[in-house]
This record gives structure tokens, C-alpha cells and sequence, in this order.
């Protein structure tokens, strides 16, 4: 009998112990002792931590910067835009002005961090620029005939002042300083005239004589203006270089014609039968090359270091004899690779699909270069976002 | 006596001597035999690929040897040739080209033509409608009214247009009368048809022509888009086509008339805006423009036409599907 209790207690005792086994192979080890037992606070007690799950928070004032070569810097669309390089050593940060409201934002391009400059609201606002060093912004109110040039002077976070710039300016621009280049209709044609910001003085830079014009402003003292008649596919359009104030005509004519130019050459675009071509003129050998690429001066900007060097936004698309006017209307619109040319090698490099890396339609168009030539950046004439391109 | 009229008649027996002019190139000989150069195009642009041909319709010049020079020089590869192909040089540049035909019997003809390149370019200002933000030209619609800018440059740029005269055509009859001097400067209203054909003539104070152009000014019809208007924002850039979606309470669309004449824009015109085909009545300030409201469910077709009264072929017409 004794012996059967022994065998009974034994074999309970093993099985208690593979039960043991089981739960803490199914289970795991326990937690510290005091998690598991009643705390009846006869020494003040242990309290439950609520376990909170970590959830990072993203700022609403930063932009993400650092993540791929294309992004997108803002999601509000954008009316002009300015990179502003440290003069302190600190970080670059991108200006930009908000459609509609005129508002004026700053981006640390380093820490994406966003900050408003100006909280002083332009109505419908269309058209931004602004100077080198970014202290101003020239922007443009209204859509129609009635509208007014808004000079924004920026002084720090929400603090700027404004000013209604009192010549009727048609297309405006500021050079590397602290002027306001612009065009203005007279009698017999079209001024293009300087507007000094700190004298509230104009002068007149140069004459046309007729008024449907179109500038390729030069923000250099090197590279001179260039100035053609704003361009249809079913009329004729003639370039010409600004000389001593007066137009002086350069060989490239045609149909739908468009221009953009440096220290050594012009680029112009015209329509053909064949649809629309981009030729390269260098203006000291006279050598004129036809480019593989459409080079519209709208989706295009060259090199600061090399002056045969072009990028541009450029879909290989079966374009109609109406180009660029249906462009122009909003009826069409491209999804552009960006590309870098060298328009004396005659060699193309294709730096990115944007379709294929964002899939999105971006169709390029204000492209500036960065001040230290690593970077593009372009607005998308689709959503007028803002975008950036690390070369 | 008899003397005088031997030596009269022995006179008449002599050839003359052949004589040409500086332009327009053409030699004769005393038998009435000529020859000369035809230019096309006749007033070359700089840099221009030109066509010269031998015109030699008053006599047979086949079997001549043909030599070309420019500037003196011959040019190879083209002897006898009668018709070849060069470029006009560099505005202001004087070039001359002599065709020398030898004939089998010893004769030799020469034919000569000087030409000075310069640019004359034909400014086209169509004064019909585009929006501000559009940055292309705008377009001659049939009556509306064209500007025209013809701007002679040598290499210094634009001339002094009261040194010249200029003669204008359209389709082929005169305008203004005739020449005028200074008169590089002219306005027409566009006819009925598919293009207009303008020609210019400028002649220097000698009254020598010196350039000569020719354009077709295109016609085309008043073309009307929609736009979204956004009450933050302000006109969209982006034509609507196919269905337009409003999204919030309501949305205003604007009707651009490209190519409208610019005189009918703020009176004589016509313009109306319907639903599903059934005028209504916009009570907005501006007949461009329509605001909708946003209903339950469902879709609409909203159109618009314009027409000018004064001008009735300049007229237009669109449509949208407008959903929810």
C-alpha cells in the first residue's frame, strides 16, 4: 500500500512538473514577483504603470528634406520661390511665397524646419520674385487688368511691411540686387526698365518697338537681355539682343519661337512641321547645334559652372503644331524626366523619370539652379507645388 | 556730203556696247541677246540659303561654259551650273555674284547681282483677347483688327524708318495708297478667308528696293475655355475639359474667349451661360463667369456661347459635365 502512494505522489509530482514545463515554454519566464502579487500596501504600495505605446510625432512646420534626391518641399502651391545661401555659415533655406494669399515662407533646407516670414495677405496672388538675399519679395495682385505689383519687405518671423509699387509693370524680375527689372507698355511699344527699390526711382533700360513681348532678363551684368515677340505656333517670332538699350537682331527666327541664354549661348525653341525643335547658338563661334531635347526657357535653366550645360524637364511626347499656345492654355500638360545636356558635346544624361520615382505627373516649369549648382529645383505647373532635384 | 553719210551708215554697222546695271544684273549685248541672275529668295535674309539661276530667255545660252564668282572669287564645284545654291552673308555685308557664260564662238556674257542683306521682320500684334496669365501671342480672328510692325535693321539694329519709304499690300492691293515715307508702321482689319497675304516693299532714297517680305497672317476662330476660379487662389491656369467635380458648397467657373476682338470685350457682345441646354439668367457682375451651387446628387452639362455683334463669325461656344 505504501508503495502504491509513493508511485501515486511520484507520478503526480512529475506531471505537475511537466505542466510547469509546458506553461513556461508556452508562456516564458515570469515577471518580477512584485508584478504578480497582490500588493495589500502594508509599505505604501506599488502603483500599475500604465504602459504607454511610443508614437512619434511629426511637426506640422517640417518638411522633409533628407529623405530622396526628388521631393517635394511644399504642399501648398507656390507662386515664386528663392534659395537664400547662409552669408553666417548656418544652413540655406528656400523662400517661397503661397498662391492666393502672398504669404511668405522660409525652409531650412537642412533641418526642414518651416517658419512664416510675412502673415500679410495679397489678394489672389499670382506672381512672386524675389531678391538675392531675400530681405524682399515683388508680388503680383489680381488676374486681370486692374492688378498691382505688392513689395514685400521681410524683417523677420510675421514681420514684413508692404508697399504698392506705383509702375504698371508687365512682366517683372529682380536682378542680383536689390532692383526690380521690368517691362512697361509705352506709345510705340514696350520699355524695359529697372525699378530701384531703396530710391523708389525707374529708368529705362532698353526699347521695343512693339508690344507683345516676351524677356529672357539676364540677372547678371555679363549675360545681356534678350527679347522676342511672345510666341504663337501659326506666327513668325525674330530674336534680338539687347545693345546699348536697342534691339539688335540675332539670326534665330520662326514659328512659336522662345529663347533662353547665358554669357555663351542662346538656346531657342521653334514649331515645325515636325513638331517643335530646340537649337543651341554659341555666340562667339556662331556654331548652332539642334539639340535632342525640347528646351522650353519655361521648363529649362543653365549650369552656374558651365556654361555649355543645360537642364531641363522634357517629355518625349508627340506635340501638335499648336504647341506651345495649348500649353500655354492648360490644355496640355507633361510628365517630365529631368535631364542635363551639354549642348557642346552634344551628349544627353537623364538624371530622373519623375513619373517612375514619385508617380506623379510633374510638369516642370520656373526651374532655377541651386547657388552652389547641386541642386534644381522647379515648381509643377499641375498643382504648383514646390519641388527639389539633388543633381 | 557723201563723206558725212558713208561714216553714218558705216555707225549703224557697229555694235554696241554692252551695259549693266549695279542691280538687277542683267547684260545686253547689241544684238538684243540678255542675260541675268534670278534670285529666290529675291530679298535674301542674312544667312538665308539662296537659289540663283541663270535667266537667259532671250536666246538659247545652251552649250556655254558656265563659271560663277562670288566677290571675285569662283566658286568651285558648280561650273556650269545653271542654277546653285549659297549663303546670303551677314547683315550689311555686301556680296557680288557674276554668272561668266563662253560661248563656243568666243563670246562671253556676264550677268551680275550685288546683293546687302538686311533684316526685315514683320512684327504681328493681333488686338483681340488673352488672359493675363496666358504667355503666348494672341491671334487674328476674321474682322478684328492687326497691328503690323515692319522693323528694317542693318547690323546696328533698327534704321531710321523715315530714311525709307514702304509700300504696302493686302492680298494684292495696295494699302495706303502707295509709298510712304517713314510708313513702317501699319493696321488692318482682317478679311474673310483662311489667311491674309501681307507684302512690304522698302525702298532707300534713291528709290532702290532694299528688302521685301511677304506673310500669310493666319485667321483663326475665337476660342472660349473654362476655368475654376478658387476664392483663395484666384483664376486655375489649367483648361477644364472632360467632367469638372465640385467638391465644396459650391464653385465659380470663368469663360476665357481667346482671340475675342479686344473693341467688343467690354460692349457688343452676346453671351449666355445654360444648364442641360436651358438658358439662364446670371445675375453675377460678370457675364464671364458662373457660380454653382452644389445640389444632392447627380450631374449637369453647363455651356456657354459668346458672340460679338459687330463682328457675328467671331462666336463660340463650350461645354462641361459638372458632377457631384
Amino acid at each position: 500500500m505504501k508503495k502504491t502512494y509513493i508511485i501515486i505522489g511520484g507520478g503526480t509530482a512529475v506531471l505537475l512538473l511537466l505542466a510547469i514545463w509546458a506553461y513556461l515554454l508556452i508562456y516564458g519566464t515570469p515577471k518580477p514577483v512584485e508584478n504578480f502579487f497582490t500588493d495589500f500596501s502594508f509599505s505604501g504600495g506599488t502603483t500599475d504603470e500604465s504602459i504607454v505605446p511610443f508614437i512619434p510625432v511629426i511637426p506640422d512646420s517640417q518638411v522633409d528634406v533628407a529623405s530622396t534626391p526628388l521631393r517635394q518641399l511644399t504642399v501648398k502651391p507656390v507662386i515664386g520661390f528663392k534659395e537664400v545661401p547662409s552669408t553666417t555659415g548656418g544652413e540655406s533655406v528656400m523662400l517661397y511665397a503661397e498662391a492666393g494669399t502672398g504669404h511668405v515662407f522660409s525652409i531650412n533646407l537642412v533641418t526642414g524646419m518651416e517658419v512664416r516670414l510675412s502673415n500679410i495677405t495679397i489678394p489672389n496672388a499670382q506672381q512672386a520674385s524675389f531678391n538675392t538675399d531675400g530681405t524682399m519679395a515683388a508680388i503680383r495682385s489680381g488676374y486681370g487688368s486692374q492688378n498691382t505689383i505688392e513689395l514685400l519687405k521681410l524683417l523677420g518671423e510675421n514681420n514684413s511691411t508692404q508697399e504698392t509699387l506705383v509702375p504698371k509693370m508687365v512682366d517683372f524680375e529682380f536682378n542680383s540686387g536689390n532692383r526690380v527689372l521690368y517691362t512697361e507698355y509705352s506709345s510705340s511699344g514696350m520699355l524695359g526698365r529697372e525699378y530701384d527699390t531703396e530710391t523708389g526711382t525707374s529708368r529705362t533700360l532698353f526699347t521695343v518697338p512693339f508690344q507683345n513681348v516676351s524677356v529672357a532678363w539676364s540677372t547678371n551684368t555679363s549675360t545681356p537681355y534678350y527679347v522676342y515677340p511672345k510666341p504663337s505656333a501659326r506666327l513668325t517670332g525674330f530674336l534680338y539682343r539687347i545693345v546699348n538699350g536697342v534691339i539688335v537682331r540675332e539670326q534665330a527666327s520662326g514659328e512659336g519661337l522662345t529663347a533662353l541664354a547665358n554669357d555663351t549661348f542662346y538656346i531657342h525653341t521653334v514649331t515645325t512641321s515636325q513638331g517643335p525643335i530646340s537649337y543651341a547658338t554659341n555666340r562667339v563661334t556662331g556654331q548652332i547645334k539642334k539639340l535632342f531635347i525640347l528646351a522650353q526657357p519655361d521648363k529649362c535653366v543653365f549650369s552656374s559652372t558651365d556654361d555649355a550645360v543645360v537642364y531641363c524637364g522634357f517629355e518625349n511626347k508627340n506635340l501638335t503644331y499648336e504647341f506651345p499656345d495649348n500649353w500655354y492654355k492648360g490644355l496640355v500638360s507633361f510628365s517630365d524626366t529631368l535631364w542635363k545636356f551639354d549642348v557642346t558635346k552634344g551628349e544627353a544624361t537623364k538624371l530622373i523619370d519623375t513619373l517612375k520615382e514619385t508617380g506623379r505627373e510633374l510638369d516642370v516649369i520656373g526651374m532655377e539652379i541651386g547657388t552652389e549648382n547641386k541642386v534644381l529645383y522647379f515648381i509643377n505647373k499641375n498643382d504648383n507645388t514646390l519641388w527639389m532635384y539633388e543633381i | 556730203m557723201r563723206f558725212f553719210a558713208i561714216v553714218f551708215f558705216l555707225a549703224l554697222l557697229v555694235p554696241g556696247l554692252p551695259t549693266s546695271a549695279q542691280v538687277g544684273g542683267s547684260i545686253t549685248d547689241i544684238t538684243g541677246e540678255s542675260v541675268s541672275i534670278v534670285l529666290d529668295p529675291q530679298y535674301p535674309n542674312p544667312g538665308d540659303q539662296v537659289t540663283a539661276t541663270i535667266d537667259d530667255y532671250a536666246f538659247n545660252g545652251g552649250g556655254a561654259n558656265i563659271t560663277w564668282f562670288f566677290d571675285g572669287l569662283s566658286a568651285p564645284n558648280v561650273s556650269n551650273s545653271r542654277t546653285i545654291t549659297f549663303t546670303a552673308p551677314a547683315v550689311d555685308t555686301t556680296m557680288t555674284i557674276i554668272a561668266r557664260l563662253e560661248f563656243q564662238n568666243g563670246k562671253t556674257l556676264e550677268a551680275r547681282r550685288v546683293i546687302k542683306p538686311l533684316y526685315l521682320d514683320l512684327i504681328i500684334e493681333p488686338q483681340t483677347y488673352t488672359p493675363l496669365f496666358y504667355k503666348g501671342r494672341a491671334l487674328p480672328t476674321k474682322g478684328s483688327v492687326v497691328n503690323i510692325n515692319a522693323l528694317l535693321q542693318n547690323k546696328n539694329g533698327p534704321v531710321n524708318s523715315t530714311d525709307y519709304s514702304y509700300s504696302w499690300t493686302l492680298n494684292n492691293k495696295s494699302v495706303y495708297g502707295g509709298a510712304r515715307i517713314g510708313g513702317n508702321w501699319g493696321q488692318i482689319i482682317v478679311p474673310h478667308g483662311q489667311s491674309s497675304t501681307i507684302t512690304i516693299s522698302v525702298q532707300d532714297k534713291s528709290g532702290t528696293t532694299v528688302a521685301r517680305k511677304l506673310v500669310a497672317i493666319p485667321t483663326v476662330e475665337l476660342d472660349v475655355q473654362l476655368y475654376e476660379i478658387r476664392s483663395l487662389l484666384g483664376l486655375g491656369q489649367k483648361a477644364i475639359s472632360g467632367d469638372f467635380i465640385i467638391t465644396g458648397n459650391s464653385a465659380s467657373i470663368k469663360a476665357v474667349p481667346y482671340y475675342l476682338d479686344t473693341r467688343a470685350v467690354s460692349n457688343n457682345l452676346f453671351t449666355e451661360w445654360s444648364i442641360n441646354n436651358q438658358p439662364i439668367v446670371n445675375e453675377g457682375y460678370d457675364p464671364f463667369e458662373i457660380n454653382l451651387e452644389r445640389g444632392t446628387a447627380g450631374s449637369a452639362q453647363i455651356g456657354f456661347k459668346v458672340r460679338n455683334l459687330s463682328e457675328l463669325l467671331q462666336s463660340d461656344e463650350t461645354s462641361i459635365r459638372v458632377k457631384l
